[in-house]
C-alpha cells in the first residue's frame, strides 16, 4: 500500500511522570512519522514506553514537551473536549482487554461512539453499525451482549466498534494480548484485511510474530526509538 | 434528543438489571420524599390553600383574627400578641349596617362564629336525635361564596327574614354519610331541636362553608333569624352587646381594600356611638379607640392553621432532614456504583463522550431513581397522611370530620414532582461529578490498574453530613418526646386518676325545660351514683380539659369602677354539688359548693387561688362578693370557698392559672343586661359529668350509657372516657408531633446506620488486598478491627462534633414547642449521641469482622 501523505507527525516529544519528587521519562524525544495508509507496529520490552506512546497518539494522554500534529494539525495542547471531540471523529480504539460494555448488545456497543458525535441521525447510526459489524463478520450476533461471545469475537465487535467511526487511523494496543493464539492469528488478519482496504493502522505489540504483520516495525526501548539492531543490542547488555 | 433517548433507554435497562440496588434506593427515596409530601398535603391543605368556592381572590373579611365564638360588650382587646381594640366579630345589628351602607361589597355575608350543637331527626320518627353541627348564616352566604345547590337549592335573603318558613341546607358530607345520599332528605321535614325546618337544598361536594377548623364543621346551615328560635331566651340575634358573628364579603372589581377599610372604620364607629348609653364606663373611655381591618378572605376563617402551621412546619422541617439523609445514602450507593463502573466511564471517554454528556447520563440515572422513588413516595405520603391525620385529630376515634383529605391534590402530586427531580439532581451530583473525572487513559490501562481514592472521601464526607442530621433528628425527638411527658403528667390541679368525664349534648335538647334542669341532673346523678365502685358523680357546664371556656368580666364589691387597663376577665362555670371531691381538687379555704346552695339561699360562688390573688391580694376572700359588670351586679355572689388553680382550658399551659369561680347549678341570678342573662341561663345547660370510679368497674362505660338512657332514653351521649383518655386527646398535636419527630428520627438514625455500613463495607471491600499484606506482615485480627472501627469511627466523631452545635441550635429554634425542658440540654443530647454511636459502633462492627476475618493468602492472590 503506497503513502497517500502523512497523517502524524511527531517531533521530539517527552513524557514525564511526576510522583512524590520521583521524575520518571517514560518517552524521551521520540521522532515518529505514520502516513495515510500505513501499517505501523510498535514494539518493545515491558516499560519502554510503547503504551504511554499510544495513549498519546490517541489523545488519551499529553504529552510533556515536544509537537504532535494530527492532519497537519497541533494537538499536544488542546482541551479537554477538543481531545474528545477529535478521538471521536479521528480515531478508533482497540484495546488489550476489548473494553466492551457488559450491558450494552454488540449493537449498541459499536453505536456507542457514533452517540457521542453530534448531529448524526439514528437512522445513519444504524446503517454504519451494521456496515461495521458485516466486515469484522458479525452481524448476526447483533443482539447479544459481550458475555454471550467468545474472547475472539470480542475483539472483533471491538474492531467494528474502532471501525464504525471511519476513522482516520485505527490504535491498537495489544489487540491480542488477552486472546488465545488461534483467535490471535485471526484478529491480526483481520486488521491485515482492513489495511488492505485503505485503513491507517498503529499497533503496539510485544510479539514480534505479530509484528512482522505490519508494514513498518517501530522499535522503543527506555523511551526512545532505536533500530532492531539497537534494540537487540540493547536488550542483550540489560539482560547480562 | 435522539441520544437523550439512547441514555435513557441504557439507564432503565441498568437499573433493571441491579434490581437490589434499585430496589434499596428506590425505598429509602420512597420514605424520604413520602414523608415530606405526606407533611406538604397537610401543610397545603392548611395553610396555604384557598376556600373551595369561586374567586377566592375576591373575598375579604372585615377583621383579622380567628376569634371565637361570642364576645360581650362595645369593645374588644384580644390576646397580649393581638392588637388592642381591633375587632374581628360583629353583632347581627353591626352586620346589616355594614351591608347597607358599604358599597364596596358586591355581598357581604354573616356567619356564626362557633356552631350551634343540634339534635336532628326526621319528623314523625321516634329515633335518638343526630347530633349535628349547626352554622347560622345570612341569606346571601351562599351567593357571596359563589356556591350552587348539588341537589334543590340554597339560601336566599328571603330565608332570612323574621317570620319566614324555618329551612336549612344541608352539607354534602352530611347527606352523604349521615342519610346515604337519599334525594328524598331535600322537602323534608326535619325535627331541629324540637323545631321543624323544611331542609331546602344540600351544598356542593367540597363546600365547607368559610371555616376551616378541626371541630364542629357544619353539617346544616340555617338562617340568622332562625337562632331566636333555636337558642329561645339565650338568643344573640337582637343583642347588640354580643358580637357572635365572622364578616366575609365580595368587593366589587377595583375596590380600594384600604378606601374599604377606611369607610368600614367609619362605620364602626357610628354604630358605636349610637350605642354610647348602653356602655360600661370603661366601654365609653376607649370607644373612639375602636377599629378593625380588613383581610384577605380566599383562605377563609381558618384556626386549623392557627392552630397547627407551626407544627406542620416543624414537621415539615423534619421531614425534610430526613429527605436529606436519605439524599445521603443514595449518593453514597451512587459512588460506590460510579467506582465500581469507572473503567466503564473511562472507556466511554475514550471513545468520544465528554464529561458533560457523562454528567448527564449519571444524572439521568439519579433522576429516574428519584422519580421512580417519588412515584412509591406518593403512596407512602397518602398512608402517612392518613396517619398524622388519625394522630392529630383523631378522627377515626371521634368520628368528627376535618376538610382535611389525606389523598394527594395535583399541587401535592406537583411537589412530589418537583421534589423528586430536586432530590435526584442533590443525590446525583456528586456522583456524577466523579464519574466525569474518569481519565481516558485508564481505559488503556484495563482494569485492575489502581483507581483513584476520591470517590471515598466523598462518601466519608456524605457520611459526616448525615451524622449531624441524625442528631439534630434524634435530640429533637427526645425533646419534644419528654415535653409530651411533662404536658401530660404535670400537675392540673385535680386528680384524673380513676375519673371519667362523660360529655352529653344539650338536655334542652330532648325537650327539657329551663327549670327541669337542675333536677334533671340531680336526677342523672342519683343514677349514675347507684352503679358499683362510684364513689363520686358531679356535673359542670363544662369540666376541666374538656375544650371549652367561658369568660366574664367581673366588678368587685367595694372597690371602684375598674379603668380600661384592668384586667377583670375570669373564666367561670356551673357545677353541681360535690364537685370538688368528684373531680379531686382541694379546698384551701372556706366549704365547697353544696345541697344547701339553693334557688332559696344566697347566690354563693366558690373562687380559685388565682381569683383570689389577683382580687383579694392578702385579704381573706370568704364573705366578699363580686358579679358580672356593670359594677350594680357586683354584690351578686357571695365567696364562700377558695379552691386550688385547676387548670381548666386545654392551652395556655405555660401560662400563669387563670382566675375562675364556680356557681351552683341550682342557683339563678336574673340580670337587667341581657347579654348577661343569656349566659346565665345557657350556663345552666351542663355538659359534662365527672364520675370518679377508681378500680376500673366493669362495662363501666356500657352501665353509664344505660343509666342516663334510663333517665331519658333521648339524651344523646357523645362519649365517656377515662380521664386519663382526655388529657391524652388534650395533647394530640404534640402527641403527633412528638411521635413524627421520633419516627423521623429513627428513620434518620437507621439510613445514616446504613450510610456508615455502606462506606466502611467498600473500604474494607476496596482495602482487602491490603489488609492481607497487612497481616502477611503481622498484624493480628484486633489490629485489623480496630484500624476498620478507627476510621468509621472518625466519621461519627467529625459528624457528631458538628452536630452537637447543631442540636444546641435546633433547641433554641423549637423552645417554644417545649414544656418544662431546657432548649439545651446535656443528657439529652448525651443520649442522642450514645444512641447514634450505638448504631454506628453496629453498623460499622459488621464489615470490620469481615475485614478480620480476611485470608491473607487469598486476599494476596486476588490482587
Amino acid at each position: 500500500m503506497g503513502s497517500n501523505g502523512t497523517l502524524i507527525e511527531i517531533e521530539d516529544l517527552t513524557k514525564v511522570f511526576y510522583t512524590d519528587e520521583v521524575e520518571t521519562h517514560a518517552l524521551s524525544g521520540i521522532h515518529l512519522t505514520i502516513d495515510r495508509g500505513e501499517y505501523v507496529a510498535m514494539s518493545g520490552p515491558s516499560g519502554c514506553g510503547k503504551s504511554t506512546l499510544l495513549s498519546i497518539l490517541g489523545l488519551l494522554d499529553t504529552p510533556t514537551g515536544g509537537r504532535y500534529l494530527l492532519n497537519n494539525k497541533p494537538v499536544e495542547n488542546l482541551s479537554f473536549g477538543d481531545r474528545s471531540r477529535i478521538r471521536n471523529q479521528e480515531i478508533g480504539f482497540i484495546f488489550q482487554s476489548f473494553n466492551l460494555i457488559g450491558d450494552l448488545t454488540v449493537e449498541e456497543n459499536v453505536e456507542l461512539p457514533l452517540t457521542y458525535r453530534a448531529g448524526m441521525p439514528s437512522a445513519e447510526r444504524k446503517r454504519r453499525v451494521k456496515e461495521a459489524l458485516e466486515r469484522v463478520n458479525m452481524a448476526h450476533r447483533m443482539r447479544h451482549y459481550p458475555a454471550q461471545l467468545s474472547g475472539g469475537q470480542q475483539q472483533r465487535v471491538a474492531v467494528a466498534r474502532a471501525l464504525a467511526g471511519s476513522p482516520s487511523i485505527l490504535l491498537a494496543d495489544e489487540p491480542t494480548g488477552n486472546l488465545d493464539s488461534k483467535n490471535g492469528e485471526a484478529v491480526m488478519h483481520l486488521l491485515a484485511d482492513l489495511h488492505r482496504e485503505g485503513s491507517t493502522i498503529c499497533m503496539v505489540t510485544h510479539d514480534p510474530r505479530f509484528a512482522r504483520h505490519a508494514q513498518r516495525e517501530v522499535h522503543l526501548f527506555d523511551g526512545k526509538v532505536v533500530s532492531e539492531q539497537e534494540q537487540k543490542k540493547l536488550e542483550e547488555e540489560a539482560e547480562a | 434528543m435522539n441520544n437523550m433517548w439512547v441514555d435513557i433507554r441504557y439507564t432503565l435497562r441498568q437499573l433493571h438489571k441491579s434490581p437490589g440496588f434499585t430496589l434499596t434506593a428506590v425505598l429509602t427515596l420512597a420514605l424520604g420524599i413520602g414523608a415530606t409530601t405526606a407533611i406538604f398535603t397537610l401543610v397545603q391543605q392548611v395553610m396555604l390553600q384557598s376556600l373551595p368556592v369561586s374567586r377566592p381572590d375576591q373575598l375579604w373579611r372585615i377583621g383579622d383574627q380567628a376569634r371565637c365564638c361570642n364576645w360581650g360588650g362595645y369593645s374588644q382587646d384580644g390576646d397580649d400578641n393581638e392588637e388592642p381594640n381591633d375587632w374581628s366579630l360583629f353583632s347581627w345589628e353591626a352586620y346589616k349596617l355594614f351591608r347597607a351602607n358599604t358599597p364596596g361589597f358586591q355581598d357581604l355575608a354573616a356567619l356564626q362564629a362557633g356552631n350551634a350543637t343540634l339534635g336532628v331527626r326526621r319528623a314523625g320518627s321516634s329515633a335518638t336525635p343526630e347530633t349535628d353541627n349547626g352554622q347560622y348564616v345570612s341569606g346571601n352566604f351562599f351567593q357571596t361564596l359563589g356556591a350552587s345547590a348539588w341537589r334543590g337549592r340554597l339560601l336566599i335573603d328571603a330565608d332570612d327574614q323574621e317570620g319566614a318558613p324555618p329551612v336549612a341546607v344541608m352539607s354534602f358530607h352530611t347527606w352523604e354519610e349521615k342519610y346515604g345520599s337519599d334525594p328524598s332528605v331535600v322537602g323534608s321535614t326535619f325535627q331541629i331541636n324540637g323545631y321543624s325546618f323544611t331542609i331546602i337544598g344540600v351544598a356542593p361536594p367540597g363546600f365547607v362553608g368559610a371555616k376551616m377548623t378541626s371541630w364542629g364543621m357544619p353539617d346544616i346551615w340555617m338562617p340568622l333569624t332562625a337562632e331566636p328560635t333555636i337558642d329561645g331566651a339565650t338568643s344573640r340575634l337582637k343583642n347588640t352587646r354580643v358580637d357572635w358573628l365572622d364578616l366575609i364579603g365580595r368587593v366589587r372589581p377595583g375596590t380600594n381594600p384600604k378606601t374599604l377599610q377606611a369607610q368600614l372604620q367609619s362605620e364602626l364607629h357610628g354604630w358605636l356611638a349610637s350605642h354610647l348609653a348602653d356602655m360600661s364606663p370603661q366601654e365609653k373611655a376607649v370607644w373612639q379607640k375602636q377599629t378593625l381591618r380588613v383581610s384577605p378572605g380566599g383562605a377563609g376563617f381558618s384556626r386549623l392553621r392557627e392552630n397547627y402551621g407551626e407544627g406542620l412546619l416543624l414537621l415539615m422541617v423534619t421531614a425534610g432532614c430526613v429527605l436529606l439523609v436519605a439524599c445521603a445514602n443514595i449518593a453514597n450507593l451512587l459512588l460506590a456504583r460510579g467506582l465500581r463502573n469507572r473503567q466503564q466511564a473511562a472507556v466511554r471517554v475514550a471513545l468520544g463522550a465528554s464529561r458533560g454528556r457523562l454528567v448527564r447520563s449519571a444524572l439521568l440515572e439519579s433522576v429516574a431513581l428519584s422519580l421512580i422513588g417519588g412515584a412509591a413516595g406518593v403512596v407512602v405520603a397518602w398512608a402517612g397522611a392518613r396517619l398524622i391525620l388519625y394522630l392529630a385529630f383523631h378522627m377515626m376515634a371521634r368520628g368528627t370530620w376535618i376538610p382535611v383529605q389525606a389523598s394527594p391534590s395535583t399541587a401535592v402530586l406537583l411537589f412530589a414532582l418537583g421534589v423528586s427531580v430536586l432530590t435526584g439532581v442533590l443525590f446525583g451530583i456528586a456522583p456524577a461529578w466523579m464519574t466525569s473525572q474518569a481519565e481516558p487513559v485508564e481505559a488503556l490501562r484495563g482494569a485492575n490498574r489502581t483507581v483513584g481514592s476520591g470517590g471515598h472521601w466523598a462518601q466519608k464526607a456524605l457520611v459526616i453530613v448525615q451524622v449531624p442530621v441524625s442528631l439534630v433528628l434524634l435530640s429533637a425527638a427526645a425533646m419534644l418526646g419528654g415535653s409530651l411527658r411533662n404536658l401530660e403528667h404535670q400537675n392540673f390541679g385535680f386528680s384524673p386518676e380513676g375519673r371519667y368525664l362523660v360529655s352529653i349534648n344539650s338536655a334542652l335538647l330532648s325537650n327539657h325545660k329551663q327549670e327541669q334542669l337542675a333536677p334533671f341532673f340531680h336526677e342523672i346523678e342519683e343514677r349514675l351514683s347507684a352503679i358499683p365502685g362510684v364513689r363520686g358523680v358531679s356535673s359542670a357546664t363544662y369540666a376541666p380539659l374538656s375544650g371549652d371556656q367561658w369568660g366574664n368580666n367581673i366588678r368587685v364589691q367595694g372597690k371602684p369602677e375598674p379603668g380600661p387597663k384592668d384586667d377583670i376577665l375570669t373564666d367561670w362555670t356551673r357545677i353541681t354539688p360535690g364537685f370538688f371531691d368528684t373531680v379531686g381538687a382541694r379546698m384551701l379555704a372556706g366549704r365547697a359548693i353544696s345541697e344547701d346552695d339553693n334557688e332559696n339561699t344566697r347566690r354563693v360562688a366558690v373562687i380559685n387561688e388565682a381569683f383570689a390573688k389577683r382580687f383579694f391580694g392578702s385579704q381573706n376572700p370568704i364573705g366578699q362578693h363580686f358579679g358580672p359588670g356593670p359594677i350594680k351586679n357586683a354584690g351578686t355572689y357571695e365567696i364562700v370557698g377558695v379552691v386550688q388553680n385547676i387548670h381548666y382550658v386545654s392551652w395556655g399551659f405555660k401560662m400563669p392559672a387563670r382566675a375562675m369561680f364556680y356557681i351552683p347549678e341550682a342557683q339563678t341570678v336574673h340580670f337587667d343586661q341581657p347579654d348577661i342573662e343569656s349566659y346565665e341561663l345557657g350556663s345552666q345547660n351542663l355538659y359534662n359529668i365527672v364520675i370518679w370510679a377508681p378500680g376500673h368497674p366493669q362495662n363501666f362505660t356500657l352501665q353509664v350509657k344505660r343509666a342516663l338512657a334510663d333517665v331519658d332514653p333521648n339524651l344523646v351521649i357523645y362519649n365517656v372516657l377515662p380521664y386519663s383518655n382526655v388529657i391524652q386527646g388534650t395533647f394530640d398535636q404534640q402527641n403527633m408531633i412528638a411521635s413524627l419527630t421520633w419516627l423521623f428520627g429513627a428513620v434518620g438514625l437507621v439510613l445514616a446506620a446504613i450510610g456508615l455500613y455502606g462506606v466502611t463495607a467498600y473500604g474494607v471491600e476496596q482495602r482487602t488486598s491490603e489488609i492481607g499484606i497487612r497481616m502477611a506482615l503481622g498484624a493480628d485480627r484486633g489490629s485489623v478491627l480496630s484500624m476498620v472501627l478507627r476510621s468509621a469511627f472518625l466519621q461519627v466523631a467529625i459528624g457528631l462534633a458538628l452536630g452537637i452545635p447543631a442540636a444546641m441550635g435546633t433547641g433554641y429554634l423549637i423552645a417554644n414547642q417545649l414544656y418544662s425542658i431546657k432548649p439545651y440540654d446535656p443528657r439529652i443530647l448525651g443520649l442522642a449521641a450514645v444512641l447514634l454511636a450505638l448504631a454506628a459502633l453496629i453498623a460499622a462492627l459488621i464489615p470490620a469482622q469481615r475485614a478480620a476475618s480476611v485470608n491473607p493468602t487469598e486476599a494476596l492472590r486476588s490482587q
